[in-house]
């Protein structure tokens, strides 16, 4: 049984970490390259990290080889013809929604931003993760990419077009924009703030809708199942017209003699008498109030401490 | 040697927050020992005001920024550590995670129909967006300022950290005094919308909760809630999972921390840093007034929407089935400050009729329908 147990839970920690792993990688996008004939800075690729999270992308793989796309490959097949980017480096570290730039200009031994390969128009370019076997994304570039052009994703539309001017780096702060565009569109549509009005109260009203009808029924269910007489010789709950009852002389009482001085004190005092007065256990709608004195500032448990250290 | 030492000595005068201060820095100095003062001797909110007000003191000691590493500002500082919980918005959600692992929901769980009460007050959110526009605010500004109308301060610090950073020191400040002020504010607008007749009304008894209705609760109102809003799952997610800890009676460990140590460690750090952040160069402008009109306005459209709600709810409910409108403060997300307020003015027209745990259950839907509002805000603007 127990053995059994921790096969479940470690089955389930193995798919979470393996989703969680998944996740990170997927973030990693391939976002506008430039190719040797394209502009003045050489051959470029582009990586983007799209989550909200920092993400490395040292161990992955990177090549303009369309062999590896082959099944048929093994995956050390497939690691030999493509380009290891190197880990353990705080530069290949992506921060979130930031983007980072590989030099395809075939000189690796320049830095681990350079690649063994040089791009030129009409290549494929395809990121593998590091087990060389998951393709994370993958692009063909245009042979007809002219000088002082990229070919860029616009992440909105999720499509690949023609950019006559290259933002190496640049051009990837689409969160932010959106959020400018947001606050401009309701700013120009919604200038009296109706509309947003009306929306965000229908969605707060939704959800609680849903809510209430849910515990509606699931409530009126549930109260028809577990409704049981009560056992002899335990006290039944008292209904609240009771209690009403009681606290209401209790009130009086407090009244006549002017309490501890501190109606939130009175109310905790009664709602504890009652306390130990009804049997509270299952009862629904029980309230502790706590005191806003402590044994430190009551003088009449500082009395009563005193005497018992004195006797 | 003397040359030396009268240079130094100079040199040390032009570093002491004397020499550095402004007149501003001693008003913002004066709010801060108000605050304290209004804590101490007022009891409004002491939990919350003392380490604001102190905080207030805190942010507003002048000195020279030479690198030392020592202002709420400055990268490394031991007060910037502190402040990156709400600058970058992780304070909040422990907040809710405690006062998850604090909150019974079995007020609301007997009687749903209070949850739609909870969702009325939310208008004092939007009422307060829309006069924000009209006061030439930017919408995601407006919707950081009007959130103070959902009388939550963690929701508040939340969204405007997102929203309008730049006004955060503000909206905290204003929207925890105003919760503070939430008996002086509310008990005249109940009053006004209320008849005689309306005040004592006695509401039918609550039936009893099980232990599964309980624990079914937050998960169930997760889902309901998160996979509508997403972008509230931070302040609801710690909420309902604090709930969970609390009713699922296997995690008592747990839930005690998130809602004793846990919660008050968080409420000293953010109170502190966010009376910190109200520096007056900062604070002292035309929109720290503004914010403090519309505060005010939230709160009392709050409290009309959802008394006017109750009202309405009434023209459909058959008699003895009746709600009393003075519950209908509580929708706003005040726990328990707007619930004991019904209770008193209950008690006031009829010393049998105990309205306190009828009100708790619009006040704990005010939680959730604040941060369900915030979340809806921050998705529509973030």
């Amino acid at each position: 049984m127990k053995t059994g147990k921790i096969v479940i839970l470690s089955a389930l920690l193995t798919l979470l970490c393996l989703n969680a792993s998944a996740d990170g990688a997927q973030s990693l996008r391939l976002s506008e390259v430039a190719t040797a004939d394209s502009t003045e800075c050489g051959p470029w690729i582009e990586i983007q990290n799209t989550s909200w999270g920092t993400q490395n992308l040292g161990g992955f793989y990177i090549t303009n080889n369309p062999a590896v796309f082959n099944t048929q490959l093994s995956a050390p097949q497939r690691i030999e013809k493509m380009h290891l980017i190197p880990t353990g480096n705080p530069i290949t570290a992506i921060t979130p929604q930031n983007c980072i730039l590989l030099y395809a200009d075939g000189n690796d031994n320049l830095g681990l931003q350079h690649l063994n390969f040089k791009l030129v128009p009409g290549d494929v370019v395809a990121l593998y993760s590091g087990n060389g076997i998951d393709l994370i994304d993958s692009i063909t570039i245009p042979a007809d990419l002219k000088a002082g052009q990229s070919w860029a994703k616009d992440f909105d539309t999720n499509t690949w077009a023609l950019c006559k001017r290259p933002t190496p780096t640049q051009a990837n702060n689409y969160e932010q924009a959106k959020k400018n565009n947001k606050i401009a569109e309701f700013k120009e549509k919604d200038p009296h703030g109706f509309a947003m009005a009306i929306m965000a109260m229908g969605v707060v009203f939704s959800c609680l809708l849903l809510l209430y009808i849910f515990f509606k029924i699931f409530g009126k269910a549930f109260s028809r199942t577990t409704s049981e007489p009560s056992q002899a010789g335990t006290p039944s709950p008292a209904t609240d017209s009771d209690a009403g009852a009681r606290v209401a002389a209790m009130m009086a009482v407090t009244e006549a003699t002017s309490g501890t001085g501190d109606e939130n004190l009175d109310i905790a005092l009664i709602a504890l008498a009652l306390q130990a007065e009804l049997a509270h256990d299952e009862e629904s709608g029980i309230i502790t109030i706590c005191p806003t004195t402590s044994p430190w500032a009551d003088k009449a448990e500082q009395i009563a401490a005193g005497m018992l250290l004195h006797s | 040697m003397w040359d030396f030492i009268g240079t130094k000595l100079n040199d040390f005068i032009t570093f002491t927050g004397f020499a550095c201060g402004e007149w501003s820095n001693y008003i913002m100095i004066l709010v801060g020992i108000f605050f304290i003062w209004l804590a101490v001797k007022k009891d409004f909110e002491p939990l919350l005001l003392i380490p604001i007000g102190f905080g207030i003191i805190l942010g507003n000691i002048p000195f020279k920024s030479v690198g030392l590493e020592i202002g709420l500002y400055e990268d490394n500082a031991v007060l910037n550590f502190f402040y990156s919980g709400v600058k970058d918005g992780w304070y909040p959600p422990l907040i809710f995670l405690g006062i998850g692992a604090m909150t019974d929901f079995t007020a609301l769980l007997a009687n749903p129909k209070l949850l739609l009460v909870g969702g009325a007050a939310q208008f004092g959110i939007f009422g307060a967006y829309m006069i924000a526009l009209l006061l030439g605010f930017e919408p995601n500004q407006a919707a950081g300022i009007a959130i103070i109308g959902g009388a939550d301060g963690p929701t508040a610090i939340f969204l405007s950290s997102k929203l309008s950073p730049n006004l955060m020191g503000a909206i905290a400040v204003c929207a925890y005094s105003y919760m503070a002020l939430v008996p002086v504010i509310q008990p005249f607008f109940m009053k006004m919308l209320t008849t005689r007749k309306e005040r004592v009304i006695h509401m039918k008894p609550a039936r009893q909760v099980s232990q599964t209705e309980r624990i079914v609760f937050p998960i169930v109102g997760l889902l309901m809630t998160a996979m509508i809003i997403p972008s509230g799952l931070p302040l609801l997610g710690m909420l309902f999972f604090g709930n969970l800890l609390k009713e699922s009676t296997k995690t008592t460990r747990l839930a005690k921390t998130a809602g004793s140590a846990l919660n008050d460690i968080v409420v000293m750090l953010l109170g502190l840093t966010v009376g910190c952040s109200t520096q007056a160069s900062e604070f002292l402008t035309a929109d720290t007034i503004k914010i403090f009109i519309l505060g005010a306005f939230a709160f009392a459209i709050a409290t009309v929407s959802g008394v006017l709600f109750v009202k309405f709810m009434n023209l459909f409910l058959r008699e003895g089935k009746k709600l009393n409108p003075l519950i209908g403060n509580a929708g706003v997300s005040a726990v328990p400050m707007a619930a004991r307020i019904s209770q008193n003015m209950g008690v006031k027209y009829d010393k049998h009729n105990f309205l306190l745990m009828h009100a708790m259950g619009p006040n704990v839907a005010g939680v959730i329908g604040s941060a369900i509002a915030a979340g809806a805000l921050l998705g529509f603007l973030g």
